[in-house]
Protein backbone atom coordinates (compact mmCIF):
# COMPACT_ATOMS: atom_id res chain seq x y z
CA UNK A 1 0.00 0.00 0.00
CA UNK A 2 1.17 3.39 -1.01
CA UNK A 3 0.36 6.65 0.75
CA UNK A 4 0.52 10.45 -0.54
CA UNK A 5 0.57 13.09 2.02
CA UNK A 6 0.26 16.40 0.55
CA UNK A 7 1.13 19.36 3.02
CA UNK A 8 0.79 23.10 2.96
CA UNK A 9 2.57 24.70 5.62
CA UNK A 10 1.40 28.66 5.39
CA UNK A 11 4.57 30.60 7.07
CA UNK A 12 3.01 34.01 6.34
CA UNK A 13 0.74 35.19 4.03
CA UNK A 14 3.45 35.83 1.37
CA UNK A 15 5.07 32.52 2.54
CA UNK A 16 4.64 28.80 2.38
CA UNK A 17 6.15 25.37 2.12
CA UNK A 18 4.45 22.55 -0.17
CA UNK A 19 5.31 19.26 0.77
CA UNK A 20 4.74 15.91 -0.96
CA UNK A 21 5.70 12.33 0.60
CA UNK A 22 5.27 8.95 -0.51
CA UNK A 23 5.60 6.26 1.67
CA UNK A 24 5.32 2.45 0.88
CA UNK A 25 6.06 0.02 3.77
CA UNK A 26 6.65 2.61 6.36
CA UNK A 27 9.56 4.38 4.74
CA UNK A 28 9.40 7.48 2.68
CA UNK A 29 10.34 6.48 -1.11
CA UNK A 30 9.59 10.15 -2.02
CA UNK A 31 9.77 13.50 -0.98
CA UNK A 32 9.84 17.41 -1.71
CA UNK A 33 9.20 19.93 0.19
CA UNK A 34 9.40 23.53 -1.84
CA UNK A 35 9.89 26.92 -0.53
CA UNK A 36 7.74 29.62 -2.34
CA UNK A 37 6.97 33.16 -1.96
CA UNK A 38 4.40 34.72 -3.51
CA UNK A 39 5.15 37.78 -5.53
CA UNK A 40 2.93 39.89 -7.64
CA UNK A 41 -0.19 37.52 -7.62
CA UNK A 42 2.40 34.23 -8.66
CA UNK A 43 3.97 31.60 -6.29
CA UNK A 44 7.42 31.44 -7.62
CA UNK A 45 9.62 28.48 -5.83
CA UNK A 46 12.46 29.99 -3.96
CA UNK A 47 14.31 26.90 -2.61
CA UNK A 48 12.95 22.85 -2.85
CA UNK A 49 14.67 19.60 -1.49
CA UNK A 50 13.59 16.88 -2.84
CA UNK A 51 14.52 13.28 -3.94
CA UNK A 52 13.43 12.81 -7.57
CA UNK A 53 15.31 10.06 -9.51
CA UNK A 54 16.51 8.54 -5.71
CA UNK A 55 18.84 11.34 -5.99
CA UNK A 56 18.73 13.59 -3.02
CA UNK A 57 19.07 17.20 -3.74
CA UNK A 58 18.69 20.98 -3.25
CA UNK A 59 17.40 23.52 -6.07
CA UNK A 60 17.45 27.02 -5.87
CA UNK A 61 15.75 28.99 -8.25
CA UNK A 62 15.71 32.74 -9.63
CA UNK A 63 13.21 35.84 -9.05
CA UNK A 64 10.93 34.74 -12.56
CA UNK A 65 11.13 30.80 -11.44
CA UNK A 66 13.51 29.39 -13.27
CA UNK A 67 16.29 27.10 -11.34
CA UNK A 68 19.76 28.47 -11.13
CA UNK A 69 21.57 25.69 -8.84
CA UNK A 70 20.94 22.00 -8.34
CA UNK A 71 23.58 20.00 -5.73
CA UNK A 72 23.37 17.17 -3.92
CA UNK A 73 22.27 17.41 -0.44
CA UNK A 74 21.64 15.63 2.62
CA UNK A 75 17.20 14.16 3.20
CA UNK A 76 15.13 16.71 4.81
CA UNK A 77 12.11 16.21 6.81
CA UNK A 78 8.97 18.49 6.46
CA UNK A 79 9.63 20.10 10.07
CA UNK A 80 13.71 20.91 9.39
CA UNK A 81 12.50 22.65 6.12
CA UNK A 82 9.79 24.52 7.99
CA UNK A 83 12.38 25.81 10.23
CA UNK A 84 15.17 26.90 8.05
CA UNK A 85 12.38 28.64 5.96
CA UNK A 86 11.28 30.25 9.13
CA UNK A 87 14.85 31.17 10.53
CA UNK A 88 16.32 32.32 7.03
CA UNK A 89 12.91 32.98 5.08
CA UNK A 90 14.71 34.87 1.52
CA UNK A 91 17.93 34.55 2.60
CA UNK A 92 18.12 30.47 1.99
CA UNK A 93 18.96 31.69 -1.43
CA UNK A 94 22.42 33.16 -0.56
CA UNK A 95 22.88 30.22 1.89
CA UNK A 96 25.39 27.12 1.14
CA UNK A 97 22.21 24.55 1.72
CA UNK A 98 24.16 21.38 0.79
CA UNK A 99 26.05 22.11 3.86
CA UNK A 100 23.22 22.43 6.10
CA UNK B 1 0.20 28.72 17.39
CA UNK B 2 -0.30 26.00 15.35
CA UNK B 3 -3.51 25.80 13.25
CA UNK B 4 -4.19 22.70 11.39
CA UNK B 5 -6.79 22.31 8.83
CA UNK B 6 -7.68 17.96 8.00
CA UNK B 7 -9.03 17.53 4.78
CA UNK B 8 -10.90 14.65 3.12
CA UNK B 9 -9.62 11.52 2.37
CA UNK B 10 -12.01 9.56 1.23
CA UNK B 11 -12.70 7.50 -2.27
CA UNK B 12 -14.18 10.47 -3.41
CA UNK B 13 -11.54 12.91 -2.99
CA UNK B 14 -8.90 10.41 -4.81
CA UNK B 15 -11.20 10.43 -7.65
CA UNK B 16 -11.55 13.91 -7.94
CA UNK B 17 -7.92 14.75 -7.62
CA UNK B 18 -7.29 12.61 -10.20
CA UNK B 19 -9.98 14.10 -12.39
CA UNK B 20 -7.96 17.17 -11.71
CA UNK B 21 -4.91 15.71 -13.23
CA UNK B 22 -6.74 14.82 -16.55
CA UNK B 23 -8.18 18.56 -16.48
CA UNK B 24 -5.37 19.70 -16.28
CA UNK B 25 -3.03 17.73 -18.27
CA UNK B 26 -4.69 15.36 -20.63
CA UNK B 27 -2.94 12.05 -19.59
CA UNK B 28 -0.27 10.99 -17.25
CA UNK B 29 2.36 10.34 -20.60
CA UNK B 30 1.86 14.06 -21.59
CA UNK B 31 2.61 15.07 -18.28
CA UNK B 32 5.53 12.40 -18.42
CA UNK B 33 6.86 14.25 -21.38
CA UNK B 34 6.34 17.55 -19.91
CA UNK B 35 8.62 16.87 -17.18
CA UNK B 36 10.82 15.72 -19.14
CA UNK B 37 11.31 18.41 -20.93
CA UNK B 38 10.54 21.41 -17.91
CA UNK B 39 10.51 19.87 -14.56
CA UNK B 40 13.81 22.73 -14.10
CA UNK B 41 11.15 25.48 -14.66
CA UNK B 42 8.66 24.14 -13.06
CA UNK B 43 8.73 22.48 -9.86
CA UNK B 44 4.92 22.00 -9.32
CA UNK B 45 4.91 19.18 -12.50
CA UNK B 46 7.49 16.87 -10.94
CA UNK B 47 4.94 16.64 -7.76
CA UNK B 48 2.27 16.51 -9.52
CA UNK B 49 3.47 13.67 -11.71
CA UNK B 50 4.86 11.54 -8.92
CA UNK B 51 0.84 12.14 -7.21
CA UNK B 52 -0.21 11.22 -10.22
CA UNK B 53 1.12 7.72 -10.60
CA UNK B 54 0.62 6.92 -6.46
CA UNK B 55 -2.86 7.60 -7.06
CA UNK B 56 -2.96 5.38 -10.20
CA UNK B 57 -1.96 1.91 -7.87
CA UNK B 58 -4.94 -0.31 -6.95
CA UNK B 59 -4.33 0.32 -3.82
CA UNK B 60 -3.46 3.64 -2.12
CA UNK B 61 -4.13 6.57 -0.19
CA UNK B 62 -4.21 10.39 -0.02
CA UNK B 63 -3.64 12.33 3.17
CA UNK B 64 -3.94 16.43 3.18
CA UNK B 65 -3.64 18.81 5.64
CA UNK B 66 -2.90 22.84 5.46
CA UNK B 67 -0.87 24.19 8.36
CA UNK B 68 -0.57 27.99 10.05
CA UNK B 69 2.35 29.04 11.62
CA UNK B 70 1.41 32.35 11.94
CA UNK B 71 -1.02 33.90 14.37
CA UNK B 72 -1.71 36.66 11.37
CA UNK B 73 -3.08 33.97 9.59
CA UNK B 74 -6.21 33.29 11.97
CA UNK B 75 -7.41 37.04 10.61
CA UNK B 76 -8.60 34.57 7.19
CA UNK B 77 -11.04 32.69 9.51
CA UNK B 78 -13.98 35.48 10.19
CA UNK B 79 -17.09 33.99 11.65
CA UNK B 80 -18.41 34.42 7.86
CA UNK B 81 -15.87 32.16 6.18
CA UNK B 82 -16.04 29.70 8.70
CA UNK B 83 -19.79 29.21 8.00
CA UNK B 84 -19.07 29.08 4.27
CA UNK B 85 -16.59 26.32 4.95
CA UNK B 86 -19.16 24.67 7.37
CA UNK B 87 -22.00 24.69 4.58
CA UNK B 88 -19.65 23.70 1.30
CA UNK B 89 -18.74 20.86 3.39
CA UNK B 90 -22.12 19.31 4.06
CA UNK B 91 -22.50 19.79 0.50
CA UNK B 92 -20.42 17.47 -0.75
CA UNK B 93 -19.82 18.66 -4.65
CA UNK B 94 -19.30 21.76 -5.97
CA UNK B 95 -21.29 24.48 -6.30
CA UNK B 96 -21.80 27.85 -8.07
CA UNK B 97 -21.25 30.61 -6.38
CA UNK B 98 -24.07 32.72 -7.20
CA UNK B 99 -26.05 29.35 -5.50
CA UNK B 100 -23.94 29.62 -2.92
CA UNK B 101 -25.04 33.32 -1.70
CA UNK B 102 -28.69 32.31 -2.52
CA UNK B 103 -28.44 29.45 -0.39
CA UNK B 104 -27.21 31.56 2.48
CA UNK B 105 -28.96 34.76 1.75
CA UNK B 106 -25.22 36.80 1.58
CA UNK B 107 -24.67 39.48 -0.89
CA UNK B 108 -22.73 37.99 -3.93
CA UNK B 109 -20.38 40.35 -3.60
CA UNK B 110 -19.34 39.55 -0.17
CA UNK B 111 -19.71 35.86 -0.62
CA UNK B 112 -17.36 35.65 -3.80
CA UNK B 113 -15.19 38.24 -2.09
CA UNK B 114 -14.95 35.58 1.04
CA UNK B 115 -14.22 32.78 -1.05
CA UNK B 116 -11.43 33.97 -3.18
CA UNK B 117 -9.64 35.00 0.41
CA UNK B 118 -10.39 31.35 1.38
CA UNK B 119 -8.82 29.93 -2.07
CA UNK B 120 -5.77 32.28 -1.93
CA UNK B 121 -5.17 30.17 1.61
CA UNK B 122 -5.52 27.07 0.35
CA UNK B 123 -8.75 26.17 1.99
CA UNK B 124 -11.33 26.82 -1.04
CA UNK B 125 -10.99 24.99 -4.63
CA UNK B 126 -12.19 27.47 -7.25
CA UNK B 127 -12.94 25.57 -10.87
CA UNK B 128 -13.93 28.00 -13.73
CA UNK B 129 -16.34 26.01 -16.23
CA UNK B 130 -17.91 28.43 -18.90
CA UNK B 131 -18.84 31.38 -17.12
CA UNK B 132 -19.37 30.12 -13.51
CA UNK B 133 -16.70 29.61 -10.78
CA UNK B 134 -17.65 26.60 -8.98
CA UNK B 135 -16.44 25.92 -5.36
CA UNK B 136 -15.72 23.02 -3.07
CA UNK B 137 -13.81 22.46 -0.14
CA UNK B 138 -11.70 19.57 1.49
CA UNK B 139 -11.23 20.70 4.78
CA UNK B 140 -13.27 18.61 7.77
CA UNK B 141 -11.64 19.31 10.57
CA UNK B 142 -9.94 22.67 11.84
CA UNK B 143 -7.28 21.72 15.31
CA UNK B 144 -5.67 24.43 16.89
CA UNK B 145 -3.04 24.14 19.35
CA UNK B 146 -0.30 26.81 21.13
CA UNK B 147 2.23 23.80 21.18
CA UNK B 148 5.41 23.21 19.45
CA UNK B 149 4.23 22.60 15.68
CA UNK B 150 6.88 19.87 15.24
CA UNK B 151 4.97 17.45 16.05
CA UNK B 152 2.15 18.04 13.54
CA UNK B 153 4.17 17.24 10.37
Amino acid sequence: MEEAERQTVWLRKTERVDSLRIIRDGRVRFYSYTYRVKDRGRWKPVVRWDNYDSQPHVDKYDENGGLIEQRPAMAKELKEVVHLATIFRRNLMAMDLAEL
Amino acid sequence: MHLVFETDSSLTHLENTLKGFVTKYGSIEHLDQRVQISRCSDPTIVDDLVLWKTLSKPVCSLKETVHYESAELISVLTPRRVELLEFLRREQKPISVTDLAKKIRRNYKNVYDDIKVLSNNGLVDRLKTGREVMVSTRVKKIHIAFEDGDNYY
